[in-house]
């Protein structure tokens, strides 16, 4: 991976598309630079031999099962009563499409 | 035979079917798993995706699957990985939907689909996984979208089908097999118009004989058997204009549009999907022990197929009857519990569920009617042993969906138990002959098929009760001597 | 020195205190010192001031109480809440006030603790120096101008300036332990699964544990006992034995018999000179109290930050994509949903959040997955077989905890990357899932705190304990206190 080039421009408007980060301009240039260097850094992993590793991801341990029953009651009203925005009971954002 | 055959064209269509599972409650969290409540009333800070929460399995969804992937065949492994798999959308809550990716719980396997000539053909699948449904979101009149979150986290098996299928009413063979079978689990109620039955439907085309697929499309938005087959008739038509213009098919997803039976492009920009799957890290592995792997297979109750067979060949039901019997698991089950209070005339108590029950009872209500089992079984053996008549039984059997309970007592408290008594039919015969003069000479004359007016005459007097064979043997008879009289 | 938690709730059970007292003596120390510190997010005062005065009256009942009752704490406010409000260190949950509690804050309800309000941090605990809270960055007690340490910088400087007796944290890469060194208290970061999550704002979900500070070991054994043990909510969390009465750890015992492996990798170039001296000094004691010093190896340390900054923000894009406008937290308009979301995202998340979910994106994105997060993964089985195999000759690692004493404020907020580098030492804990802790161990020459890890094997927090007591019974550097804390009332 040593080879790969740094994050232009582009690649960090496709990934803040990605993440639906409206970055500004300026964001973009230092986002640019300063991910390129974290990115330079961690190349350094491709030394590593890691034929036949299984990756770590979760905890060890088996599988816990919800007991039935297990439930967090909210009062009336309460799923809402965060929202920005809602209408007739339900959360309201804007139009899909502009 | 779609447009795509008359061409030399040959259809691909693989389904994927998302089925939500009638459990008691939610995927990772408490919250009841029902449908048609007021929005947002079925959910919890776990399904709402508040800051801080996190998901814990539901075994009852993990042995509901299991069930399935017993029924179809399919290998369950006992190591299998959730992932979260990323989009942004508001009736998403937490922006990734809890899925399996690339360790799945079910994989292989076959639907068994009838084909017309009566054979049965196994369908392939990819892989059955267990994932969470999203929200429900509509769009007001100010094309604001609102959004419901009864429905997110309920849990959904996807059964992914191989590229299998050829023609249209293949596809919906396919998809009535697999709905019968999840029924009669009865791990999910099938609904189409509740959205508990979904369906998603890959198609493309290549010359007939040619090996490798064509570019496809995706289908969605498909909510009626009906719906599937017209669109993947339509789209295999429109790849087929498409290619035969020398033009190319576009790799995309599309809605079907009943109304206007069309599909069209999703609207705005196609987004390169990117749904950054990894594995979920608030949930262990999900370990099952070869034990418990067992006792789902063990568990099954008989599928459609195997029941529908057992009916014809032990039962020397038609194939026809058969299908009807088993089509929903009430139905097969009411069917053998009546069959049980008369187990010699299965043919007879076949009839009286087809022809009479279900003519005024909807199958759906048959088990909860006011007929049970065990009361029709009964009113079938009363006429086998011509405690009876036919026509008698079918009074009986108003009052019994008047709730009126045993056909037993019934016909005790109506007296309506069949005059078998030779003299009193005799009698009777001969009064309504004295009665009738007029018709007893147009007999004499020829006109023989006066004699059903003495038979319903005869039938009328006696309410019925009197034994027909009885009755037209007698009337035979002194008809007869009447007319040799001098 | 038991400690002032352990002491207070001796003192509440002899009825020579009240909850009362010690509540207004607290929130007296926040209302003298903390315009200069900037610990507390929230204050709730007055909630505050009737859980004691319930707590009193339940005592003066003689009602059975929990073994915290009437000890006034505080929470980082990375744990929901029900009353309080609840922002993450972010600007996005500005005004959010959840609809129910961490079971750890139901936990420390249950047991009669006193919640004195929610504690600064930084932006959904990305940060090492708590320059990255929304709210202004946290200044520490032992040189104002200095950083506290981060995530959990407010809870370690809160406790250090006598604010609370004990506090809750969490910890990803060091978010405990780091700014409990960096200020001169005792932090421990439970073994992953030992403490819920449940109600906890997730940045790594893999990695992240919440665990106490306070100012000596055993105020934290009483702390760690009150939260620990299994929770239906959290299927991660581990039905594991807890061990009871760690507070009670016998005084000025030794450590004969305790082997405590040192790997050279965690003490090589770029250890500051007061840190190294600090540090050396202490396994000098440790060798003094009876333990025996082993060399262990943990070769892939050197992995250990990439490894972690890749898995770290892979879970963190993740985690903070609920943050999105719809069903709480600050919204942005825009003409379409898509400029909502946008809008409401770049807004509301600092420029650290936004560095990380760009990272983490990219990390799982289509073509960079095997390079990046899977790679990522593999290195960290490596980096936890090392642990393993260590911990399989000694009882616990002995370690820095960060490579510098207190760094100053802005000093280096430009260059992200050193910012990370600085987790080296804390980071092979988060990776392995096991237990670590940090416990004062002098001062250097600017008379600024160093702290020594301790990281012990899997459930295992009562060896880290045990060794930690029996250093500090030996060495008292807890009883030393910021000049700042002199002119309090």
């Amino acid at each position: 991976m040593s080879d790969r080039a740094p994050l232009d421009a582009a690649a960090v408007r496709h990934i803040a598309q990605l993440a639906r980060l409206g970055l500004t301009d300026d964001e973009v240039r230092l986002l640019a630079g300063q991910l390129t260097d974290v990115l330079r850094y961690v190349e350094q992993l491709a030394e590593l031999d890691t034929t036949d590793v299984e990756p770590t991801h979760a905890a060890p341990g088996g599988t816990a099962w919800r007991p039935s029953g297990l439930r967090l009651e909210l009062a009336p009203g309460e799923a809402l009563a965060a929202a920005p925005a809602t209408t007739d009971g339900q959360f309201r954002v804007p139009k899909v499409i502009g | 035979m779609s447009a795509a055959d008359a061409t030399g064209w040959e259809t691909v269509i693989g389904l994927e079917v998302h089925c939500q599972l009638a459990t008691a409650e939610k995927l990772f969290c408490g919250c009841p798993n029902r449908f048609g409540q007021p929005p947002n009333l079925d959910t919890c800070p776990i399904c709402l995706g508040l800051p801080g929460v996190l998901p814990v399995l539901n075994r009852q969804a993990v042995d509901f699957a299991l069930a399935v992937g017993a029924a179809l065949g399919c290998t369950a492994h006992p190591q299998s990985v959730f992932a979260r798999k990323h989009y942004f959308y508001p009736d998403l809550p937490k922006g990734y939907q809890i899925t399996q990716y690339d360790r799945p719980l079910l994989t292989g396997g076959a639907v068994p689909v009838d084909a017309e000539d009566g054979s049965v053909r196994a369908v392939p699948l990819t892989r059955i996984h267990l994932e969470e449904d999203a929200g429900k979101s509509t769009h007001d009149a100010t094309d604001a979208t609102l959004v419901d979150l009864n429905r997110a986290g309920v849990p959904l098996i996807e059964i992914v089908g191989e590229p299998a299928l050829r023609t249209p009413e293949e596809a919906g063979d396919y998809l009535r097999a697999l709905r019968a079978i999840v029924r009669y689990l009865g791990v999910s109620d099938g609904n189409m118009d509740e959205g508990s039955f979904r369906c998603d439907a890959n198609v493309s085309v290549r010359r007939r004989g040619a090996t490798t697929l064509g570019t496809r499309t995706e289908i969605k938005n498909l909510n009626t058997f009906k719906g599937v087959q017209r669109a993947i008739a339509y789209e295999a038509a429109r790849h087929v204009d498409l290619l035969e213009a020398g033009q190319s098919v576009t790799q995309e997803t599309r809605l079907w549009d009943d109304a206007a039976g069309r599909t069209r492009g999703m609207r705005g920009k196609e987004e390169a999907h990117d749904y950054r799957y990894f594995p979920e890290p608030d949930l262990p592995v999900v370990e099952l022990s070869a034990a418990e792997l067992r006792a789902a297979a063990e568990g099954l109750p008989e599928l459609p197929a195997a029941r529908r067979a057992r009916f014809v060949d032990a039962l020397e039901l038609t194939p026809y009857d058969a299908g009807v019997l088993t089509a929903e698991r009430a139905l097969a089950d009411y069917f053998e519990a009546a069959l049980a209070a008369h187990p010699s005339n299965a043919k007879g108590v076949c009839n009286w569920i087809t022809s009479e029950l279900l003519a005024r009872v909807p199958a759906g209500d048959i088990a909860t009617g006011p007929v049970a089992p065990v009361d029709l079984g009964r009113l079938v053996a009363l006429i086998d042993d011509e405690t009876i008549s036919g026509r008698i039984a079918k009074q009986v059997f108003d009052h019994m969906l008047a709730g009126e309970g045993a056909p037993d007592a019934i016909i005790e408290a109506r007296g309506l138990r069949q005059v078998t008594d030779t003299a009193a039919i005799e009698a009777a015969c001969r009064a309504i002959i004295a009665e009738h003069p007029d018709q007893l000479a147009q007999f004499r004359e020829g006109k023989t098929r006066v004699k059903g007016f003495f038979v319903g005459q005869v039938m009328k007097a006696t309410r019925g009760k009197a034994n027909p064979q009885q009755v037209n043997a007698l009337l035979d008879r002194l008809l007869a001597e009447d007319a040799s009289d001098p | 020195m038991s400690g002032p938690l352990c002491e207070a709730r001796e003192a509440l059970v002899r009825g020579e205190r009240t909850s009362v007292e010690l509540t207004r003596a607290c929130l007296a120390r926040i209302e003298a010192t903390d315009e200069r510190i900037n610990a507390w997010l929230h204050v709730d005062a007055a909630g505050a001031l009737a859980q004691a005065a319930e707590i009193d009256a339940r005592r003066a009942r003689g009602e059975h109480l929990g073994p915290l009752a009437g000890v006034p704490v505080g929470l980082k406010d990375i744990f929901l809440t029900r009353d309080l409000p609840t922002t993450c260190g972010s600007r996005i949950l500005e005004g959010y006030r959840p609809p129910y509690d961490a079971t750890v804050v139901a936990r420390l309800r249950a047991a009669g603790a006193v919640i004195l309000g929610k504690q600064n941090m930084d932006a959904f605990a990305m940060g090492s120096s708590n320059e990255n809270s929304a709210f202004g960055a946290v200044h520490n007690p032992w040189g104002l101008d200095r950083t506290p340490g981060g995530s959990s910088g407010g809870s370690a400087a809160a406790v250090a300036a006598g604010h609370c007796l004990g506090a809750l944290g969490t910890d990803t890469g060091g978010s405990i332990r780091q700014p409990a060194a960096l200020c001169g208290v005792v932090g421990l970061k439970p073994t992953y699964g030992r403490v819920s999550r449940f109600g906890v704002i997730a940045f790594a979900s893999s990695l992240d544990q919440p665990g106490p500070l306070a100012r000596t070991v055993r105020d934290v054994a009483a702390l760690f006992e009150a939260c620990a043990g299994p929770d239906p909510h959290d299927a991660t969390s581990a039905d594991v034995p807890l061990p009871v009465g760690l507070e009670a750890m016998p005084r000025d015992a030794d450590l004969a018999g305790v082997r405590l492996g040192v790997p050279a990798e965690y003490f090589g170039e770029g250890l500051e000179p007061g840190v190294a001296a600090a540090t050396q000094a202490a396994l000098d004691r440790l060798r003094a109290l009876g333990a025996e010093l082993v060399d262990v190896h943990l070769p892939h340390a050197r992995y250990g930050v990439a490894a972690y900054y890749l898995v770290a923000t892979a879970e963190a894009s993740s985690n903070l994509a609920r943050f999105d406008g719809v069903r709480y937290g600050q919204r942005r308009p825009g003409a379409d949903l898509a400029a909502m979301y946008g809008a409401t995202r770049d807004a509301g998340f600092g420029l650290e959040v936004k560095r990380r979910i760009m990272l983490g994106t990219y990390a799982l994105s289509a073509g960079y997955y095997d390079a990046y997060y899977r790679k990522a993964s593999q290195a960290r089985t490596l980096v936890r077989r090392d642990f393993d195999d260590a911990l399989d000759t000694v009882d616990a690692i002995v370690t820095p905890v960060s490579p510098t004493t207190a760094f100053r404020l802005g000093e280096r907020v430009d260059d992200p990357l050193a910012m990370y580098l600085a987790d080296v030492f804390t980071i092979g804990c988060n990776l392995a899932g096991l237990p670590g802790l940090s416990v004062p161990c002098g001062f250097d020459e600017a008379g600024l705190p160093v702290g020594l890890q301790l990281i012990g094997r899997a459930f295992d927090e009562a060896t880290l304990l045990r060794v930690a007591a029996s250093y500090e019974d030996a060495t008292g550097w807890c009883g030393r206190r910021p000049a700042l804390c002199e002119e309090a009332p």
